[in-house]
């Protein structure tokens, strides 16, 4: 079976990899001594052991997804992975900066950089253009100059403390719906790390695995505002996936919109239809980090309740510590609903 | 853990001075990958493979680790004797091939290690190495 891997982390190792693909007069924005390309704050979360797996370091030297040809050996190939969805990390970053020009250019290079570096040394990789939420317009614009292009299949955007049905990101899913790109969001490292993007509820967690833990909660706040705020009928052609926010969550979830919808409907009557139903027609959701509950079958259970063959596509969030292995999760996936999850349902909800 | 009543042979890896301080070196043996390990507490041979989703777990550093304490407190233990799974993290004590702190119910392979005229050698039981020689 030819599997569909919704999250690979494609990695530069120095800004100064996409200089080629920076106008002349803005790389002097990247070319400093503090400039650093992560969303997280390493000083306010510091991750416990190593972000990136020690065993993925290509032989070439560099981060590990830092070299395509290693990548093809060590993960396409192995697991006959023919898409494997680009989510570059170092994109996501600019949800943690203040100059909306400035996060213009480094996504449009960095989208160069793995279209031109990536994409076409290999068409099993598939890219996810970043766009910034800074400057929607210019966002919009950044679609534009992507769609129709072969071996593009998703919109990458960082998401701010703004949640994702306000008007603020209009102009971004005007064009991603134009283009025939889904939507694809994804932590960008920045929660509770800075000004401006979002946090988790309550107030600050203390640790790196309590706020971890607890990103969940923006998934579900994002899935919430998109369709109270009548996203999917203004855009009706609009996708959105949820990639890293978890997914066992969401059965709950769905219950409580559904109720509020019910009692509520009239506050909020561009919600046409329980909003459960708007999940199922524009919405899918990354299996990784799968939850491992003791026993399979409470899994299966799940799965079941909440709709999971329908829902839910592979992610192996490769070459993160926290990646989950395709056989493994293969192996741990209900065999009625493998298939569908590991690769029918991608192929069904991004354009490939 | 390895059964000490069980007949072992040495299966030589390396001359002693060819390893580094707590820096792993991954043999083939018997179509089993085994890292093979010095550090503050001993000399450790270990499958590489991580029974939680099958890592290689002597990519991993070796480390110690916090036992359990109270709010605020941290006991440090086990100095050299753990490895940390380069994937999610899980620890594993170099000597028994355990789990800490049940964080998985599973344990990887364990071998003795004896040194020999300087060489390093895994005491592996006699007749899986003859039978794959």
């Amino acid at each position: 079976m030819k599997i569909f891997d919704a999250d690979v982390h494609p990695a530069i190792n120095s800004p100064a990899d996409v200089f080629p693909y920076v106008a002349d007069e803005w790389r002097h924005q990247f070319d400093r001594q503090e400039f650093k390309i992560s969303g997280r704050a390493p000083e306010r979360y510091p991750h416990p052991g190593v972000p990136l797996r020690a065993d993925a370091k290509p032989p070439s030297g560099g981060l590990p997804a830092s070299d395509p040809e290693f990548v093809r050996t060590d993960l396409l190939d192995p697991w006959d992975i023919d898409v494997a969805m680009l989510l570059p990390m170092q994109g996501l970053a600019i949800a943690a900066w203040t100059d909306p020009p400035t996060a213009d250019a480094w996504a449009s290079a960095i989208n160069d950089y793995f279209y031109e570096t990536w994409v076409k040394l290999d068409s099993r990789f598939k890219l996810a253009i970043t766009v910034s939420p800074h400057d929607p317009p210019a966002a919009a614009k950044e679609v534009e100059r992507w769609a129709g292009k072969e071996n593009v299949i998703s919109v990458q955007l960082p998401t701010l403390g703004i949640l994702m049905g306000n008007r603020h990101y209009h102009p971004i899913y005007e064009a991603a719906e134009k283009a025939g790109l889904p939507i694809s969001v994804h932590q960008t490292g920045a929660e509770g790390c800075y000004v401006g993007a979002p946090g988790v509820a309550g107030g600050l967690p203390r640790t790196y695995a309590e706020r971890h833990a607890m990103l969940t909660q923006i998934g579900q706040s994002s899935v919430a505002s998109l369709i109270f705020e009548g996203t999917f009928e203004r855009f009706p052609n609009l996708r959105v996936a949820f990639i890293e926010y978890g997914f066992s969550w969401m059965l709950p979830l769905l219950w409580r919109l559904d109720r509020e919808w019910k009692n509520f409907r009239s506050d909020t009557p561009w919600v046409q239809k329980p909003p459960a139903e708007y999940v199922r027609e524009h919405i899918r959701f990354a299996t990784q980090p799968l939850d491992e509950p003791a026993k399979v079958e409470e899994l299966w259970s799940l799965l079941e309740m909440m709709g999971g063959e329908e829902l839910l596509i592979f992610s192996s969030d490769y070459p993160h510590y926290d990646n989950d292995d395709p056989g493994v999760i293969m192996r741990k996936l209900p065999e009625s609903a493998r298939e569908r999850i590991v690769s029918t349902n991608a192929r069904e909800f991004f354009p490939v | 853990m390895a059964t000490p009543e069980r007949e072992r042979e040495p299966y030589p890896v390396g001359a002693e001075d060819e390893f580094e301080l707590d820096q792993f070196r991954i043999f083939e043996v018997n179509k089993r990958s085994i890292g093979v390990v010095h550090t503050e507490k001993g000399w450790f041979a270990i499958r590489n493979r991580c029974p939680h989703q099958g890592a290689p777990l002597c990519r991993g550093p070796v480390t110690g680790t916090m036992l359990p304490a109270g709010p605020d407190e941290f006991r440090p233990a086990m100095a050299g004797g753990v490895v940390r799974c380069p994937w999610h993290g899980w620890e594993f004590d170099l000597e028994t091939g355990r789990s800490l702190f049940d964080v998985s119910p599973d344990r990887t392979a364990v071998y003795p290690v004896e040194i020999r005229d300087g060489q390093v050698c895994l005491m592996l039981p006699v007749r899986r190495a003859r039978a794959e020689a």
